[in-house]
């Protein structure tokens, strides 16, 4: 289990991370997403623990990861651009993770090997930019960590890798309970990945929670009305965003579909559905809830 | 078990780390053992060689090839292997040291199950290895060659060793500051302008403060020489060849000249930064890669030398030339405002820090005007201060138109001592501080509060060795008179023509007949000389009559004694055991052989006893 508590994390007169709390399961897969700059590779990092808390504290099964070798060992993070060893190949480095990492296995290397198309014999550093994430994930899922933390990862990978990696990633939390944290803009593939989802922006969690639960929650309503009713007449519904166009109307409700549906029929519409919303739907009104205007962005 | 565990785990991450990091750089390790090879035990063997070739005709003893080969290793080792090896270890330094400086290769190695500790000793034993390596592999070809030649190897494996040691020594340090900088620094390119920064800077600064301190204040003596420990402290880089540039000075068997203080120093001062490396490694934020600086103080430390050696520089440049205090201080705000423009310039990537980094100027101003005013002023009191007789056990003066005693030399030809006019008779003592009161009184009449001066006119140093154990030691410049015939009066007056003076002024009264191996004598005015080699009871006389002469005026080792002078030479046996006596205690009762300058010394042919002894021996016809 991965506990974040009032974890704090500056660079100069930045926050980062701003007394973040929250926790995910063993066995999960978390998404996290957020605006640029919401401190989601740095909390990556901490969790990595390349980064020491300023303040708080993030623990992975009770224990703080920075310099804890033994915490470490069970941790293994891929940059959003990975690094490996001037010149090396991707045996070479395996090579190195071999003698670093005390669960590695060079059996699961080599069927990593087989199902990757890549040259395990080449240099890397001559390799394309999905072919050097192919060689990062083959080495972290080799090196058997319990919890395995992901930045932008699907940049670069064509589709059929990003299925064959989500396969991969998915087997090992199915065989051996790894935890995994990903953060991604690719919201589309994290969709349909993770489990979980947590909300970062300006150093916050603006939320977590259960995937599933999250889109059931929040729905989209498309609406005609004539005449169009006084607005305070939604006032029951917990609107995060409205749309009008003529007697068309569009809400985004938070609430279960059955509720806001029976709230909207009351109201005597002449037609009325509601739709499920994508996670970049839900992104977007979370995140203008939170203050991110994405109306003045996009003018 | 906790602890047993986890020290066992630290064990394994160090031991992994080093093999890795050894691996990292085998092929740097296999380049300098070439380029080392081909520098030393190659052209050794072809020197070697040479001579061989060279000697087929002629007699070659043992001591020649054993002075051969000596001289051959030394000058390699000084000339080419050591700037190699300190290149090495910079360049060592970065393939190793340089992760900390990407954000990319940070995020890497600090995810990793290793803590920082093993991770930055086990690179630290790495570079020492490969630098090691490659040294000792060179230095045993170095014996073996020596091995297929006569050379006397009981004889030299000392020295050679020393400057092996001297090696292995100094590129610790230099290693360990090198990866200090790496730690303190957030890129690699300020790594290595701070490295070049702190030694060129500090020794530069060490010596302009001297000459700063010196010309300012009066009677100031510091006592800094090329082999000061102070001047190379911090830098490893620089300090590397002081000891071959003071044996070169000082010594011709090649022997290296690095006192015991020198090591201890050195290895203190690796051991010091081997401690503030891994301190300070273990704070580093990982975030500060790319960043100008991890921790600041060594950036506002070199800065604030190169500012400083920038401005004392060039205003002692330009006082020296006009001797006017205004220009020192037009050269010293100019020079030091653009080197510290300059220096925040390079570290700060531009000009955005420059107004901020106005403070550290500021400090630097801050500093000298204290110190300006502190020595312009008589460093409280330091300028006046002249024991008072009665606490005085002796005084030593050094004046260098009365001083040629000469220098005594131990078995490598270092300088054991020098032979120093020195004082301990109560009269002469008095004689000599009130000679000092009226230099200080002077002083502050006419000069105070100081200006710069450029140290113009003959030095003129006065050590006073106290009841107490301590010492007090002046040095003035000043303007010798001449007496008509080219010949400077020395200041002192009576004080020279005393007895204990010139008894304690010339190596004649201290040496013993059996020492002398022969007498050069030129009584035709430099046309031509004869070696005579005395029996024991010639040369008792010789040197009773040369010592009457010399207290009677009619015999000295310097001055021009006109026409009806003649010139002769002693040539001392070598090397040379002391036995009891006067020399012996001025060596404080040294046991090992010495060596000792050939002493000339003019004569007057008809009055002196000299002369009267030559005539009877016949030795001037």
């Amino acid at each position: 289990m991965i506990e974040a508590k009032k974890l704090t994390k500056k660079f100069g007169a930045t926050t980062a991370l701003d007394e973040i709390s929250f926790s995910i399961g063993s066995g999960s897969v978390f998404g996290l997403v957020g605006s640029n700059g919401a401190g989601k590779s740095t909390f990556l990092r901490t969790l990595a623990g390349i980064y020491k808390p300023d303040g708080g504290e993030v623990l992975l099964d009770g224990a703080a990861p920075f310099e804890n070798s033994e915490v470490k060992s069970q941790i293994f993070f891929i940059s959003d651009f990975p690094y490996f060893l001037p010149q090396a190949t991707l045996r070479e480095m395996a090579g190195f993770f071999s003698r670093i990492y005390p669960g590695w296995s060079q059996k699961r290397f080599e069927e990593l090997c087989g199902l990757f198309p890549i040259d395990s014999k080449s240099k890397i550093v001559n390799m394309s930019k999905g072919m050097q994430r192919q060689a990062a994930i083959i080495c972290a899922i080799a090196t058997q960590p319990s919890c395995l933390l992901l930045d932008e990862v699907f940049d670069g990978l064509d589709p059929v890798m990003r299925q064959l990696l989500k396969r991969i990633v998915s087997g090992e939390v199915a065989q051996r309970g790894m935890t995994v944290i990903i953060a991604s803009h690719n919201l589309r593939e994290l969709e349909d990945f993770c489990d979980h989802v947590g909300l970062f922006h300006k150093g916050g969690v603006v939320f977590e929670r259960d995937l599933d639960e999250l889109k059931l929650g929040i729905n989209k309503v498309q609406a005609v009305f004539k005449p169009m009713p006084e607005i305070s007449a939604f006032a029951p519904l917990e609107i995060i965003k409205t749309e009008m166009h003529g007697s068309l109307i569009n809400l985004v409700i938070r609430g279960s579909k059955d509720e806001i549906l029976e709230k909207i029929n009351g109201l005597n519409p002449v037609f009325a559905e509601v739709l499920p919303l994508t996670l970049e739907e839900v992104f977007i009104s979370e995140m203008e809830v939170a203050g991110y205007d994405l109306e003045n962005i996009l003018n | 078990m906790t602890s047993k565990t986890s020290s066992t785990r630290r064990r394994k991450e160090f031991w992994e780390t080093y093999l890795w990091s050894l691996k990292k750089n085998r092929g740097m390790m296999a380049l300098l053992a070439l380029l080392m090879f081909i520098a030393l035990p190659m052209i050794l063997m072809i020197l070697m060689a040479n001579t061989q070739n060279r000697i087929t005709t002629e007699v070659y003893t043992p001591e020649m090839w054993t002075q051969t080969y000596l001289s051959s290793v030394t000058g390699l080792t000084a000339l080419i292997v050591t700037p190699m090896s300190l290149i090495f270890v910079l360049v060592i330094s970065v393939s190793l040291f340089g992760y900390m400086h990407q954000k990319r290769s940070v995020d890497l190695f600090h995810a990793l199950p290793v803590g920082r500790t093993p991770m930055i000793l086990g690179r630290l034993l790495a570079s020492l290895t490969a630098l090691y390596a490659p040294i000792f592999l060179n230095f045993a070809l170095v014996f073996i060659v020596g091995a297929a030649y006569p050379v006397q190897l009981q004889l030299c494996w000392v020295t050679v060793f020393s400057y092996l040691l001297w090696l292995m020594l100094i590129c610790a340090a230099a290693l360990c500051l090198s990866s200090f900088m790496a730690v303190c620094t957030g890129m690699t390119t300020d790594m290595i302008l701070s490295l070049l920064g702190i030694n060129a800077a500090y020794p530069l600064l060490i010596f302009l403060g001297d000459r700063f301190a010196s010309s300012l204040l009066p009677g100031l003596n510091t006592g800094l020489t090329a082999n000061s420990l102070i001047l190379t402290a911090v830098s490893p880089y620089m300090a590397a060849f002081m000891p071959y540039i003071v044996s070169g000075s000082q010594a011709r068997s090649g022997a290296l000249v690095v006192d015991t203080g020198f090591y201890v120093w050195w290895i203190l001062f690796t051991l010091v930064l081997l401690a503030g490396t891994v301190l300070l490694y273990q704070k580093r934020r990982s975030e500060c890669a790319e960043s100008s600086f991890a921790f600041s103080l060594p950036k506002n430390v070199i800065r604030f030398m190169i500012t400083a050696v920038t401005g004392l520089g060039l205003g002692l440049l330009l006082q020296s030339g006009t001797e006017s205090s205004g220009n020192f201080f037009i050269g010293l705000i100019a020079g030091s405002l653009a080197a510290h423009i300059v220096t925040e310039t390079i570290y700060s990537r531009g000009f955005k820090q420059l107004k901020r980094s106005f403070v550290g100027y500021g400090v630097f101003m801050a500093v000298f005007v204290v110190t300006y005013a502190f020595l312009a002023t008589g460093a409280l009191g330091y300028d006046i201060r002249v024991p008072l007789a009665e606490d005085v056990a002796s005084v030593t003066i050094e004046d260098p138109y009365t001083n040629n005693g000469g220098q005594i030399l131990d078995a490598n030809h270092r300088v054991l001592t020098s032979v120093t006019p020195t004082l301990t008779e109560k009269a002469n003592i008095e004689n000599v501080t009130e000679f000092h009161k009226k230099i200080t009184q002077d002083k502050r009449e006419h000069s105070y509060p100081y200006c710069l001066n450029s140290m113009n006119g003959t030095s003129f140093t006065l050590t006073y060795h106290l009841k107490n154990g301590g010492t007090v030691n002046r040095t003035y410049y000043l303007e010798y008179k001449n007496d008509g015939q080219g010949n400077p009066i020395s200041p002192l007056g009576e004080i020279a023509d005393t007895r204990e003076y010139k008894e304690t002024q010339d190596l004649l009264f201290y040496v013993e007949p059996e020492y002398i191996k022969s007498v050069d004598l030129d009584t035709r005015g430099g046309e031509d000389s004869t070696t005579f080699a005395p029996d024991l009871n010639t040369k008792k006389e010789l040197l009773d009559a040369m010592k009457q002469d010399y207290l009677d005026g009619k015999l000295n080792n310097g001055k021009d004694l006109g026409a009806e002078a003649s010139y002769l030479v002693i040539e001392y046996k070598t090397p040379l055991q002391v036995k009891d006596g006067k020399l012996k205690t001025l060596l404080n009762g040294y046991e090992g052989n010495i060596y000792l300058y050939a002493n000339s010394y003019h004569f007057l042919n008809n009055s002196s006893k000299t002369g009267e002894l030559v005539e009877k021996l016949g030795w001037n016809k």
